[in-house]
C-alpha cells in the first residue's frame, strides 16, 4: 500500500499542486495589495464608523462589542471596500456581501488548509492507512492461513480414515482366513478322528463278529457231538446194539444238511 | 441575526508574512480540528489491532474499507495507490462538514476558497497523473473517441472547457451546499427569535415552535447533505482519476 512504497514522483505532484493552489490563494490577494495596504491605513476610518453611527445598529454593535478583530478584519476591508457607494455600505460593513467572497481571507485560508490537508495526507498514507491495512491484511491472511490447516487437517483426517478402513478391511480379512483355516482343520481333525473311531469301531465288530461265529460254530461243533452221542445211545437203547460211531456221524449230518 | 455572520472569518493568532495574512482564525482552528478528529480516530481506532475488532476498531476498518471500495468501483483496480489521497479528501471534508453541524462551530467547507483549493489539488493531480502515466497520449483525452476529425475544432475547445469547468463545479457544489444548508438553519433559527421578540413570550414562544420545527427536520436533513457531499467529492474525485488513468 501507499505507506510502504510512496513513490517519489508522488511527492512531486504534491508540492506541483499545492504549490499552484497556494500560488492561486496569493496571487488573488497580492492583486488586492492596494486594497489590504489601504485598509490598514483606513481601519481607524472603518473603526470610528463602527464606533458612532452603527451604534444605534444593534447587529453592528452587537458584532463589534463582542468581536474587537472584527473592524480591522473582514469588515473593514469590505465595508471600505464599498465605502466609497455611500452610506448603505454602511449597514453592508456587517451584513451585506458574503465573507466567502472577502478575498483578504483566502491566503490565511489556503495556507491553514494546505497545513491541514498535507499533513493530514501524510499521516494517512504514512502511518494510519497501513496500519489499517496491515491489520485487515494479517486477519486475512490469517483467515486463509486457518482454512487451508483446515482442509490439511480435514485431508490428514481423510487419508487416516481411508488408511484406517484399509486396516480394518485387511484385519476382517485375516480374521476370515483364520477362521476359516481353523474350521479346515478342526474339520479335518474331526474326519480324521472319526474315521480312526470308525476304523476301530469296525475292527472291534469284525473281531466280535468272528468270534461270536467261532463260539456259534463251536456250540453247533458241540450239538453235532452231542447228537451223535444221543444217537448212539438212543439207537443202542432201541436195538441193543451200538452202530458204529460212522455210521451214526452219517446219519446225524443227513438229517442237520450236513452241518458240524 | 445576520444569517451569513457565521461565515466570518475571525482571526485567533495573528499571523502576518510580508504583506499576506496568514492569520490562524477560527477557519482554520476547525479545520485543524478535523485533521486531528479524523488522525486521531484511525489511530486509537486502530491501537488494538485486534483480529477480531472492537466497535471502534470495526468502524475505522468500515470507514476504510466503504473507501478503498468506492475507489476500486469507481476509479478502477488500477486506482489503489491513491486510496490515500481519496481517503484524506473524503475524511477531511466529512469531518469539516459534520464538526460544522455542531452548534456554534465554523464550517470551513462553506467557504469557496477553501473547496476551490481542494478542487484545485484534486484537478491538478489528476492531470499531472495523465500526464505521468500516458505522456502526451492524455491529450487524446480531449479529443472524443470516434469522432470525425471534421469536428475536432469544435469538440476539443469543447473537452477543454468541460475539463477547466470540473474544479469549479466540484467546488462549487460543495461550498453551495454547506452555505446554503447552514445559512437556511441560522434563517429559520431567526425566525423563532424574531417571533418571540415581536409576539411577546406566551404567542411568540408558541409561534416560534413551527420554525424550531421546522430547524429540527433541517438539522436532520443537513447531517444528510454533510455526509453525502463529502461523498459526492470523493466520488468525483475518483472518476477524474478513473478518467486519467483510463482516457476513456
Amino acid at each position: 500500500m501507499g505507506g510502504t512504497r510512496i513513490h517519489s514522483w508522488r511527492h512531486a505532484i504534491w508540492a506541483l499542486g499545492l504549490a499552484l493552489a497556494l500560488a492561486l490563494g496569493t496571487g488573488t490577494a497580492v492583486a488586492d495589495d492596494p486594497v489590504p495596504a489601504a485598509h490598514g491605513a483606513d481601519t481607524h476610518a472603518a473603526d470610528a464608523h463602527a464606533g458612532d453611527p452603527d451604534a444605534a445598529e444593534p447587529h453592528a454593535a452587537d458584532a463589534h462589542g463582542t468581536d474587537p478583530h472584527h473592524g480591522t478584519d473582514a469588515h473593514g476591508e469590505t465595508g471600505h471596500g464599498d465605502g466609497g457607494h455611500g452610506d448603505g455600505a454602511h449597514g453592508g460593513d456587517h451584513s451585506g456581501g458574503m465573507p466567502q467572497l472577502n478575498p483578504e481571507s483566502f491566503p490565511g485560508q489556503i495556507f491553514w488548509l494546505a497545513v491541514c490537508f498535507v499533513t493530514l495526507y501524510f499521516l494517512m498514507s504514512g502511518v494510519a492507512l497501513p496500519r489499517v491495512t496491515e491489520v485487515i491484511e494479517i486477519r486475512e491472511s490469517r483467515i486463509a492461513h486457518d482454512i487451508d490447516r483446515a482442509d490439511e487437517l480435514k485431508n490428514e483426517a481423510e487419508a487416516l480414515a481411508v488408511k484406517t478402513e484399509a486396516a480394518l478391511a485387511e484385519a476382517r480379512g485375516q480374521a476370515q482366513t483364520l477362521l476359516r483355516q481353523v474350521i479346515e482343520e478342526v474339520e479335518a481333525h474331526r474326519a480324521q478322528r472319526l474315521a480312526q473311531v470308525e476304523a476301530d469301531v469296525a475292527a472291534r465288530l469284525s473281531a466280535a463278529e468272528t468270534r461270536i461265529d467261532q463260539a456259534r460254530r463251536d456250540a453247533i461243533g458241540r450239538i453235532g457231538a452231542a447228537a451223535e452221542e444221543l444217537t448212539g445211545e438212543l439207537t443202542a437203547r432201541l436195538t441193543g446194539q451200538r452202530p458204529h460211531p460212522v455210521n451214526i456221524a452219517n446219519a446225524v449230518a443227513a438229517v442237520t444238511g450236513g452241518k458240524s | 441575526m445576520d444569517p451569513l455572520h457565521q461565515f466570518h472569518i475571525e482571526p485567533i493568532v495573528e499571523v502576518v508574512v510580508g504583506n499576506v495574512d496568514l492569520s490562524f482564525s477560527n477557519a482554520a482552528l476547525w479545520m485543524l480540528l478535523a485533521a486531528a478528529s479524523v488522525y486521531a480516530l484511525m489511530t486509537v481506532g486502530m491501537r488494538p489491532g485486534a483480529l477480531v475488532p472492537g466497535r471502534l476498531q470495526s468502524l475505522v476498518e468500515m470507514f476504510y474499507q466503504f473507501t478503498a471500495k468506492t475507489v476500486r468501483d469507481n476509479a478502477g483496480p488500477d486506482a489503489r495507490p491513491y486510496v490515500p489521497f481519496v481517503f484524506t479528501l473524503f475524511s477531511f471534508i466529512l469531518f469539516g462538514n459534520m464538526l460544522g453541524m455542531i452548534p456554534g462551530s465554523f464550517t470551513f467547507t462553506s467557504h469557496l476558497i477553501v473547496t476551490f483549493s481542494l478542487a484545485v489539488v484534486v484537478i491538478t493531480f489528476v492531470t499531472i497523473l495523465g500526464f505521468v502515466k500516458h505522456g502526451l497520449h492524455f491529450l487524446t483525452f480531449f479529443m472524443p473517441h470516434g469522432a470525425p476529425w471534421v469536428l475536432a475544432p469544435l469538440l476539443v475547445p469543447l473537452e477543454v472547457i468541460s475539463y477547466l469547468t470540473r474544479p469549479i463545479s466540484l467546488s462549487v457544489r460543495l461550498f453551495a451546499n454547506m452555505m446554503a444548508g447552514h445559512t437556511m438553519l441560522k434563517v429559520f433559527a431567526g425566525f423563532s427569535v424574531m417571533m418571540v421578540a415581536g409576539m411577546g413570550k406566551t404567542t411568540g414562544v408558541v409561534a416560534a415552535m413551527g420554525p424550531v420545527m421546522i430547524n429540527v427536520a433541517l438539522t436532520g436533513f443537513e447531517i444528510l447533505v454533510a455526509a453525502l457531499q463529502a461523498y459526492v467529492f470523493a466520488i468525483l474525485t475518483c472518476l477524474y482519476i478513473r478518467d486519467a488513468l483510463e482516457l476513456h
